[in-house]
C-alpha cells in the first residue's frame, strides 16, 4: 500500500502474541521455568529405535518383496490408470526401504532406494529406457540386501554404484 | 537449550497432550508413535498423509465445538508423502480461519538436509524442522522447544507463521525492516 507518491511502499505486519497453552497443558504456567523431557524418557525413545533396527532386515525384505512383485505387475500392464496406481505403490515401498535402512545405518541400500523413489516421482515408467533404470536400482537393492552390505566402502558397493550410475547416464 | 533433566528444570507432564502424527511409512509411523509415547504424550493419533490429516483435523474441530472432546495440540508430520505432502498440510493449516487450527504448533520431519529445505519449511510456517535420521534427543529437543519457547506469529501479505527471526538480541547494524516496531499491529491474547 502506498501512503503518498513520495513515501516507500509499506508492508502491513501483524504480530500475534499467544497464550502458551501447551506449557499450561504440560503442567506449567506461562511464568514457570522451562520444563524438560527426562533423560529416562529419551533413553526409552532411543530404545524404540534400537528395537526397530533389530527387525530392520526383515522389514526391508518385506518391502523389497512388495516392490519387486509390483514392478513385475507394472511391466505386464498397459493401462495408464493402473500404472499410476502401481507407481504409487512402488514409490511407497522405495520410500519405506529408504527410511528404514537409513534409520538403521544401512546407508548404501538407503541411497539406492532414495534414488529409485525420486526417479519414480519424475517419470511415467512407460519407456523401455526408464525400465532399465528402475531394474538397475532394484537389482542393486536386492544384492546389497542379500549380501548385508551396510555402507558404500567395499569393492562390491562401488561396483553396484557404478552400475546404477551407468544405467542412469545411458538411458536417462 | 538442554532437554535433559537437571535439578532446576521441572519435567513436562505431557499426559494431557494429543499429537497428530502424519507419516506414510508404516514402520516410521510406528517408531515415532513409540517415541512420542515414551516422552509421556497422552494420545498419538496417526494418519498416513496430508489429505487424511486435513480430514481428521476438520472432523475433530467440528466435533469439538460445544463438547469436551480432546483437541489436537501439536502436529508432527513427514515432508514427502504421496497423499498430500507435509508442506501442503502446513499451507492448509496456516491459511485456516479457525484460530485453534491456524496457530497449531508443527514439527516437520525431513530426510533432506539442504538449507533450501529448512528455509522452505520455515517460510511455509513450520515451527520446527527435524532432519532424519531420528534420535530421542533430537525429537525431544523439538518438542520442548515448541512447548517452552513458542515464537509470536507474524502475518504479512505473503507469510503467516511463527516469527522467522529466532534471535531476540539487540542488533547494532542498520535495521532493514520495512515496518517500524511502533507501526506493528500487535494482537496480545489474554486468557
Amino acid at each position: 500500500m502506498k501512503n503518498s507518491d513520495n513515501e516507500p511502499e509499506k508492508t502491513e505486519v501483524e504480530v500475534f502474541e499467544r497464550v502458551n497453552r501447551l506449557k499450561i497443558k504440560s503442567g506449567g504456567s506461562e511464568d514457570s521455568p522451562d520444563g524438560v523431557i527426562s533423560a529416562e524418557a529419551i533413553e526409552e525413545a532411543d530404545q524404540s529405535i534400537t528395537e526397530m533396527c533389530t527387525d530392520c532386515p526383515d522389514l526391508v525384505n518385506k518391502s523389497l518383496q512388495n516392490l519387486t512383485s509390483t514392478w513385475a505387475e507394472m511391466k505386464e500392464n498397459t493401462s495408464p490408470e493402473k500404472r499410476k496406481e502401481l507407481a504409487q505403490k512402488m514409490f511407497t515401498d522405495a520410500h519405506e526401504i529408504k527410511d528404514l535402512s537409513g534409520m538403521c545405518g544401512y546407508t548404501l541400500i538407503s541411497e539406492f532406494a532414495e534414488s529409485l523413489r525420486d526417479y519414480i516421482l519424475e517419470t511415467t515408467l512407460t519407456v523401455d529406457a526408464q525400465r532399465i533404470i528402475v531394474q538397475a536400482h532394484i537389482d542393486a537393492i536386492q544384492i546389497v540386501h542379500r549380501e548385508d552390505i551396510r555402507d558404500d566402502g567395499g569393492p562390491l558397493a562401488q561396483e553396484l554404484k557404478l552400475a546404477v550410475q551407468k544405467a542412469i547416464k545411458q538411458h536417462k | 537449550m538442554s532437554v535433559f533433566q537437571n535439578n532446576e528444570a521441572p519435567t513436562h507432564d505431557l499426559s494431557n497432550i494429543t499429537v497428530l502424527l502424519v507419516e506414510d511409512s508404516q514402520s516410521m509411523q510406528s517408531l515415532l508413535s513409540s517415541m512420542l509415547r515414551a516422552f509421556g504424550i497422552g494420545e498419538v493419533l496417526a494418519c498416513s498423509g496430508g489429505k487424511e490429516a486435513i480430514n481428521l483435523l476438520t472432523i475433530t474441530q467440528a466435533r469439538k465445538k460445544g463438547s469436551d472432546i480432546h483437541s489436537i495440540d501439536m502436529i508432527v508430520t513427514d515432508w514427502l508423502m504421496p497423499e498430500g505432502s507435509g508442506v501442503e498440510l502446513i499451507d492448509w493449516i496456516r491459511s485456516h480461519d479457525d484460530d485453534d487450527i491456524r496457530f497449531m504448533p508443527i514439527i516437520l520431519i525431513s530426510a533432506y538436509t539442504t538449507e533450501k529445505v529448512i528455509i522452505t519449511a520455515r517460510d511455509h510456517g513450520a515451527n520446527e524442522t527435524l532432519v532424519k535420521p531420528l534420535s530421542g534427543q533430537k525429537l525431544a529437543k523439538r518438542v520442548t522447544s515448541v512447548i517452552n519457547t513458542p515464537r509470536p506469529f507474524i502475518k504479512t501479505p505473503t507469510f503467516f507463521g511463527p516469527d522467522r527471526r529466532r534471535q531476540t538480541m539487540v542488533f547494532a547494524g542498520d535495521d532493514r525492516r520495512k515496518t517500524k516496531a511502533e507501526e506493528l499491529k500487535v494482537h496480545n491474547e489474554k486468557l
